[in-house]
């Protein structure tokens, strides 16, 4: 992104330096290297995006052909044809889109708490030095322990529903959400700190002016560890205690053999998560330039 | 400067038989000692020393960031201690060794982050600080970050950004050890002249004795560690233009050089 920026500068201010009776030049003042450059890099991303493409079509074009020849048994192995068939029969009476709808609630509620819980928390603990150096060893436990061992826990304690499944999607991300946000603020330059002091700051101000403005970043990138976490902690959530979303969905397809379902389900899964994944990247892009 | 105008001044800091230790687990260790000196308004200070001997301990403790020294330390004939009791605003300026300017603030905000922090956003400051960017060069780069800006001007709008305060008492820690040495020429001299023009107190830490004598009024030469005052040197230079080369090549400057030079030699 940087480079791009740098590259592309020098160009644009020539531009408008440029006297009018040499107009007809700016087109050649990007020096054919330089265009040759460009065009290079260009064909590259292109030459990417294209083989990405072939790469997926060609594995679906396989699978469904593979199972309209019976190379494969369609009834375990299911085929594209069929996905897409009981995604549209599933569509007509809205019942997808509930499950789905479901599933996509339940991920960002608890990502949100996550978040939010752990930034907040992250803060207290910068803040009082001697408590975090007393919780360290409880929060790396906390964090190394498998989490999906945590939900059955979750599920005697707090019954079924909607709140439970936050509640585990929680369980799986906050330990190390948490750590990762309390390295970020102790990363801090000490000498950013010092600054704060000699221009006559207190701890407030290092804290609002330096330690969490700096670490933007950080946040923006343990966000990111975040929503695949939370999405994880609500599959396994709802595989355990649920009526409703996609987790529920695969376990319900292979309890009764419909594969169908159940591929259908890990597909949308996929592009849930890849959407999710995208939405805080243009965050990204958007706030840290 | 010359020495009888500024001995008919009140001094505006005031140190007496300093002495500091650290403590670590593997023991005490003495950094300072019997550190006695007086710093006038309007002079121009540079500290020199053995690396390690604790120049930058002695401007923290200036600074009021390490309160636990021994002695005396007066700051306009009020011991420095009462005035943080009494939490009084020091009008001490600290300039570090980077600038830390924040990459997420403008320059304008990175000036302005001192004034925010003692809450003096008032029209006053804010106009000094535009002046100060306008007089150095920056104001067509107040809206610019920080990143934009060369290692020159990102110094000037460090300085800028001390100057905002208003302090009284101006402290530099190796200000331009981060800058290569052209840069560093340039900016030593342009923050020279812009503290002197403000008629600004300065002290100066360096281990630069050429940006020591070609700034200062006074330099202290300080003992290795436990660090005390070998001497202190009145420096005056016969100049014909300010510019920083201009000092170096003034007839007196080997003179001081080499003395102050030997001093330092036989210290390590």
């Amino acid at each position: 992104m940087k480079a791009n920026t740098i590259t592309h500068n020098p160009n644009k201010k020539k531009i408008p330096d440029c006297k009018s009776g040499i107009k007809r030049k700016t087109e050649s003042e990007i020096s054919f290297e330089q265009q040759k450059y460009m065009k290079q890099i260009k064909l590259q991303s292109f030459f990417i995006m294209l083989s990405r493409f072939l790469l997926l079509f060609s594995f679906l074009t396989l699978w469904e052909i593979s199972s309209y020849r019976r190379w494969i048994d369609s009834f375990f192995f299911s085929s594209p044809s069929a996905v897409v068939g009981l995604f549209i029969d599933m569509c007509k009476d809205f019942e997808i889109l509930r499950h789905i709808g479901v599933t996509l609630l339940e991920t960002l509620v608890s990502f949100l708490a996550v978040t939010l819980l752990s930034v907040f928390t992250a803060i207290l603990l910068i803040c009082l030095p001697k408590v975090s150096k007393v919780l360290e060893p409880f929060l790396v436990i906390l964090n190394s322990l498998p989490k999906s061992a945590l939900a059955p826990l979750i599920i005697v304690w707090l019954g079924t529903g909607m709140k439970t499944i936050i509640i585990a999607g929680m369980s799986v991300a906050i330990f190390g959400s948490i750590i990762n946000m309390y390295t970020g603020f102790t990363q801090v330059e000490e000498e950013k700190i010092k600054l704060i002091y000699t221009l006559g700051g207190t701890k407030k101000d290092t804290l609002f002016k330096v330690i969490i403005p700096s670490s933007v970043p950080t946040i923006v990138s343990n966000m990111k560890v975040n929503i695949g976490l939370a999405l994880v902690g609500v599959i396994i959530g709802e595989f355990l205690a649920a009526r409703q979303g996609l987790g529920y969905l695969i376990i319900y397809g292979s309890q009764i053999f419909q594969l169908d379902l159940l591929i259908m389900s890990i597909i949308i899964l996929c592009i849930i998560a890849m959407g999710l994944y995208q939405i805080i990247q243009i965050m990204e892009k958007r706030f840290i330039k | 400067m010359n020495s009888n105008t500024i001995s008919s001044k009140a001094p505006l800091l005031t140190l007496n038989q300093l002495a500091y230790s650290y403590h670590t687990l593997s023991g005490e260790t003495k950094a300072l000692e019997n550190i006695t000196f007086q710093v006038f308004p309007g002079e121009f200070i540079a500290i020199v020393g053995p690396s390690g001997c604790g120049k930058s301990t002695l401007l923290n403790i200036i600074a009021g960031q390490i309160t636990d020294y021994t002695g005396d330390l007066n700051f306009q004939n009020t011991p420095l201690r009462t005035l943080q009791n009494q939490s009084e605003d020091l009008h001490i300026g600290y300039m570090l060794q980077h600038d830390h300017l924040f990459d997420w603030r403008t320059i304008y905000k990175n000036v302005c982050l001192g004034l925010e922090i003692k809450n003096l956003m008032t029209d006053e400051y804010i106009e000094y600080a535009l002046s100060l960017l306008k007089k150095y060069g920056l104001y067509d780069f107040k809206d610019k970050k920080p990143s934009q800006l060369s290692g020159g001007m990102r110094q000037r709008a460090a300085l800028i950004r001390t100057l905002a305060l208003k302090p009284e008492l101006l402290l530099l820690d190796e200000p331009f050890s981060a800058l290569d040495y052209q840069t560093r020429l340039q900016v030593s001299g342009d923050i020279g002249n812009i503290i002197r023009e403000n008629g600004k107190t300065a002290i100066l830490v360096t281990h630069n004795l050429s940006e020591a004598i070609s700034l200062a009024d006074r330099i202290i030469v300080l003992t290795k560690r436990p660090a005390t005052i070998k001497r202190i040197v009145d420096i005056s230079l016969t100049i014909t233009d300010n510019s920083p080369l201009g000092y170096r090549t003034a007839p007196e400057f080997n003179k001081y050089f080499n003395e102050i030079w030997e001093d330092l030699c036989n210290e390590s």
